[in-house]
């Protein structure tokens, strides 16, 4: 019974409840991202977890090359995240729901240019002489491909090439596939641009977020209420800042969400779609926009959740670092009641909770209990906690 | 008869159409069997070739294997690397078992061998091995299917990921099991594990090898063919198209899905027992979802549910892969590039000919006039009209 | 008239979440000839058929199948859909269910699926005796096409048929079930007058092999000319059953059907 033991020290240690805390914050946060997507076009975004990975180093650009505060790098990375939301659903799942517009052929010559730029500038060749005017041109024009998707989706936001039609031509497989293909896209061009090798954000830049709030020293129990101040040495970590802003963060992004959605236009159109695409479109909802601005805020939320996560655990930035997290925040998802947010805040913190107990049980195995679970639910309670059973009409 | 011949044999092919479109359909074909007329595996170039000649060869096994659940029953399946890792274990470990003075052994380690007597070191225990490793995965694909049998959609998609994550974390930790990160190696300086056929040693350079896939293909083919044309080919059609419809047609839509998970799962048995013949170190670590992937990705761009189709969307997509890998002409582009390419030709597929390369031809064979004229004149048993006696 | 019933409900009721959609049905429908479901659209007509084939669990009530003459009920009420079809009760769909992109003569083959044993081993094996089936199964998939009258467009997918043809193809792979009892949800709704015509005829060449039919329909002149006894249902519940020429004239099908939501049809 050796397992039972080291379940019951985790249970004894609070160390087990703050790490389990702070995992379940930021599944939720990405949960969130899943539960919207899903809520209104009923699609598995599997690229959602690129864009996790894309937030983060991003974030860590910000950091390295402009030298901002990690605070302002998180604004960056949401920004930033938010436009790719948009470019995603514009040049991979709208394309889907609707027929070939104008615009659209610049996505595509985006899409397919970018790719074979993106290869031909790593391939090496006998001739390695010139490589730096060649790095310059390729750069250029990888630089004018985003131009490219950025525009067409702007355009398209804005109407430039007329208004869009309500085509359902959407197949739920084909939308499927679809993700599958652009998180494997996205991969790969983050492997190609910032190579499979770890990285992580610089102490200098999470000094404040690694210092001790609460610390056990020989005197007992230390709070330190002053991040700036000098570090405590020869003291125990109890709470550490970073956790604590973590759960505030999502606290704080999950009441501005709720709030967004439950009181204004935006929030109100968008639970109309979910509900019904084509009345919300007889509705005068142009629900290609809303859908886009859901992609954003979803988006913006991985971004946080992203350089969070990387910061929790100190480094882990790499090119799959989205995979993992994104899974297992859908299952958090699906466990709380997918289409619902505070379903994702709940299924975020029980699969936070189950894979901090199962690592201390089976340390290799810390993922499996999550994915365990997840299978679970969808086998019996498809609809999760806070989700409602359909009724079943044929 | 000739009919029922025709329709047996799927002969059509080389028997209909102008001579244009036979030879399309033959040459194939011969360039298949005269493979080794062209190819020389001494050179560096026929090495190269033999390699992913070998490769594709697997893959097309693996990708007819998928298609039954992705194609005939219209279900997204992303767990399909657990049959590829659970056959390629079962025929590494049956290969490596050993008989001692303390009994059967089963290699704990790599490093260490047991002396002894293989236990299917006979004339075809490879074979033997190969069928093992297949009906395994196929009850694991059955046992795999059951609960799942009222997901559709993204549901079943989500759970067998989350199904396929939960066997690869088994596979890579336990090390007793596996050989770890490590990974299991056949060719053993000590003890020379390559799997013999015949006497012939089975490895990459070597045409027996070749020979075996290419037997084992044909045979595939012929049983998809099989399976399409008959009963269970035309339930499992049903079932994609309409399940409460084909419920009320008399359908048990649980057991020809638990039937298609089976077979399904077979034939990645088979898949991954002969993969791990065409490396000589068995490593579950590379065995990770993304492999289900490009399976489903070759399944995808040829055309769901089309033999044809998936034949020649996995000769593309596994040859340019493998390609890609190699280092052509002093050109090397990064490995990972092939990704990318997988990656947007899902993308632009998706987008442009959902259907795939060539698309799922429509179930069944037309009957000609005539036919139908002798068809009418038949009696037959099954046509009553009225209460069952 | 009990014992002469090809089916019969009891104390019938089906609940979705508050709504009681069908309540306390009973039902006889008597064995050979036609008898037709009627009621305003929502009555809940078509999730009575629902029930009667194991689409739908009933929160209360019995459903009990007379296979043949002087046999045993079957209670089916909580059967398998598969099942209950292998028992002999077929079906067609409101809204029309084909296997859109599969051959016409195809889509009647799937409804000998039944009735068929080939295993898996035998089909890869290619066995004789599945061989034979085969053929067989193909024989009468022209013979079922043939008595619907379809024979003209065996080669052509199902999803390209004309609509009228769509219902008749629909039938055809009810009746290679082989069915002692088909039911049909509204068999004629869309259709030209030239059209139902046909159907009308067909519907009587049906019922003269010995099936019994049990029929959803708006079109109310066609129930009163083809069927032998009408149920009116409205709001879920049975408000009147009789002879067409009976149920015509009471006061109460007046108000709830005939009188208060005229069918434009």
């Amino acid at each position: 019974m050796e397992w039972l033991t080291s379940l019951g020290n985790a249970v004894q240690n609070p160390a087990t409840y703050i790490d389990a805390m702070t995992l379940g914050s930021i599944y939720a946060l990405i949960a969130v991202g899943y539960t919207m997507v899903y809520g209104i076009i009923k699609l598995i975004n599997f690229a959602h977890g690129e864009i996790i990975m894309l937030g983060t180093y991003i974030g860590l650009l910000a950091v390295n090359t402009l030298n901002v505060p990690i605070v302002l790098a998180i604004l960056i990375a949401m920004l930033a995240c938010a436009a790719i939301g948009a470019i995603l659903d514009w040049n991979a799942y709208l394309p889907l729901r609707r027929s070939l517009p104008k615009a659209e052929m610049l996505s595509i010559i985006g899409l397919v240019g970018g790719a074979g730029l993106l290869i031909a500038y790593f391939t090496t060749g006998e001739a390695g002489d010139n490589m730096a005017t060649a790095h310059r041109i390729v750069f250029g024009f990888l630089a004018v491909v985003l131009l490219l998707l950025l525009v067409s989706t702007l355009a398209d936001l804005l109407g430039w090439f007329g208004s869009p039609r309500n085509n359902v031509k959407s197949d739920r497989l084909a939308a499927l596939i679809t993700a599958i293909g652009m998180s494997l896209c996205l991969q790969t061009m983050a492997h190609l641009l910032w190579s499979a090798k770890y990285e992580s954000f610089p102490t200098s830049a999470t000094k404040i977020f690694d210092s001790k709030l609460i610390a056990q020293t020989t005197e007992g129990l230390v709070f330190r209420w002053n991040p700036f101040g000098p570090p405590l040495v020869d003291a125990v970590p109890i709470l550490l800042w970073k956790e604590l802003v973590t759960w505030v963060a999502m606290l704080v992004l999950m009441f501005v969400l709720l709030v967004i959605v439950q009181r204004t236009k935006i929030g109100k159109a968008m639970r109309a779609c979910a509900l019904d695409q084509q009345t919300a479109w007889l509705m005068g909802i142009n629900v290609n926009h809303v859908i886009a601005f859901t992609f954003m805020i979803g988006s913006a939320m991985a971004a946080v959740a992203g350089i969070l996560y990387s910061v929790k655990v100190g480094g882990n930035i790499y090119p799959r670092m989205g995979y993992y997290p994104g899974v297992i925040a859908f299952a958090a998802a699906v466990l709380g009641g997918i289409g619902n947010i505070k379903g994702a805040v709940l299924g975020g913190l029980i699969i936070g909770f189950t894979e901090a107990f199962g690592g201390a049980v089976a340390q290799q195995y810390d993922k499996a209990f999550a994915f365990g679970l997840m299978v679970i639910f969808i086998l019996f309670r498809p609809w999760g906690i806070l989700g409602q059973k359909e009724a079943k009409r044929a | 008869m000739l009919r029922a011949l025709a329709v047996v044999l799927e002969v059509r092919w080389w028997t209909q159409g102008g001579w244009c479109k036979r030879l399309v359909h033959l040459l194939p074909l011969v360039l298949v069997l005269a493979a080794p007329l062209l190819i020389e595996p001494e050179t560096s170039l026929g090495s190269v070739a033999m390699d992913i000649l070998l490769k594709v060869g697997v893959f097309v096994i693996l990708a007819l294997g998928l298609n039954v659940v992705v194609g005939y029953l219209g279900l997204l399946e992303l767990g399909y690397v657990t049959f590829m890792a659970t056959g390629a274990l079962t025929a590494t470990l049956g290969m490596m078992t050993v008989k001692t003075e303390a009994g059967w052994v089963l290699p704990a380690h790599t490093d260490y061998l047991p002396q002894g007597e293989f236990m299917f070191d006979f004339p075809g225990g490879y074979l033997v091995l190969i069928l093992i490793a297949g009906l395994f995965c196929g009850i694991l694909g059955v046992l795999r299917g059951i609960p799942t049998l009222r997901l559709t959609g993204d549901y079943y998609a989500i759970v067998t990921l989350g199904l396929a994550e939960i066997f690869y974390l088994i596979y890579r930790n336990e090390a007793w099991l596996s050989g770890g990160s490590n990974g299991l190696r056949l060719s053993h300086p000590a003890n020379d594990l390559t799997p013999k056929l015949f006497g012939e040693t089975l490895y990459y350079d070597n045409w027996m090898l070749y020979y075996l896939v290419v037997v084992v293909i044909f045979l595939t083919i012929f049983v998809m063919f099989r399976l399409q044309q008959s009963r269970i080919g035309r339930a499992w059609a049903a079932i994609r198209i309409d399940e409460t419809a084909a419920r009320a047609c008399g359908i048990n839509v649980a057991w020809s899905k638990t039937v298609g998970f089976g077979i399904s799962g077979f034939f990645g048995g088979v898949g991954g027992a002969l993969l791990c013949v065409t490396s000589s170190t068995l490593s579950v670590n590379e065995l990770d979802v993304w492999q289900s992937i490009i399976v489903l990705c070759a399944v995808v761009l040829g055309g769901m549910g089309s033999i044809r189709g998936v034949l020649l969307g996995t000769v593309i997509l596994i040859s340019v892969g493998e390609f890609l890998r190699q280092d052509i002409g002093g050109v090397r582009v990064p490995p990972e590039a092939r990704y990318l390419v997988y990656g947007l030709l899902l993308l632009l597929l998706m987008r442009f000919r959902p259907q795939g390369l060539i698309p799922r031809a429509p179930a069944g064979h037309p009957p000609s006039a005539e036919e139908e004229e002798e068809m009418r004149r038949r009696q037959t048993p099954l046509y009553v009209l009225g209460e069952k006696p | 008239m009990t014992g002469d019933a090809i089916l019969s409900t009891e104390s019938l009721s089906i609940q979705f979440g508050g709504l009681q959609a069908v309540d306390n049905v009973n039902l006889n429908v008597r064995r050979g000839g036609v008898t037709s479901l009627i009621g305003p659209n929502g009555a809940g007509k078509t999730t009575v058929f629902n029930m009667v084939t194991g689409i739908y669990r009933p929160t209360a009530g019995r459903i009990l199948f007379h296979s043949h003459r002087g046999g045993p009920s079957i209670n089916i009420t909580n059967m398998a859909v598969h099942k209950i079809c292998r028992l002999g009760i077929a079906r067609t769909f409101q809204n029309i269910r084909l296997f859109t992109d599969m051959p016409v003569l195809e889509n009647v083959k799937v409804g000998l699926h039944a009735r068929t044993s080939s295993s898996v081993l035998g089909a890869v094996a290619t066995l004789p005796g599945t061989v034979r089936e085969e053929v067989a199964v193909e024989a009468a998939a022209i013979h079922y096409l043939d008595f619907v009258g379809l024979m003209h467009s065996a080669n052509d997918l199902a999803d390209n048929l004309a609509y009228g043809d769509q219902r008749r193809l629909e039938i055809g792979r009810a009746l290679a079930t082989h069915p002692g009892l088909l039911l049909l949800d509204e068999p004629a709704a869309g259709m030209n007058p030239h059209e139902t015509e046909a159907l009308m005829e067909l519907i009587g060449k049906i019922r003269a092999t010995g099936i019994t039919v049990f029929l959803i329909e708006h079109d109310v002149q066609l129930v009163m000319k083809i069927s032998d006894y009408v149920y009116v249902v409205d709001h879920g519940e049975l408000i009147a059953e009789g002879r067409p020429d009976e149920v015509q004239s009471d006061p109460k099908v007046i108000e709830a059907y005939l009188g208060v939501d005229e069918p434009a049809t």
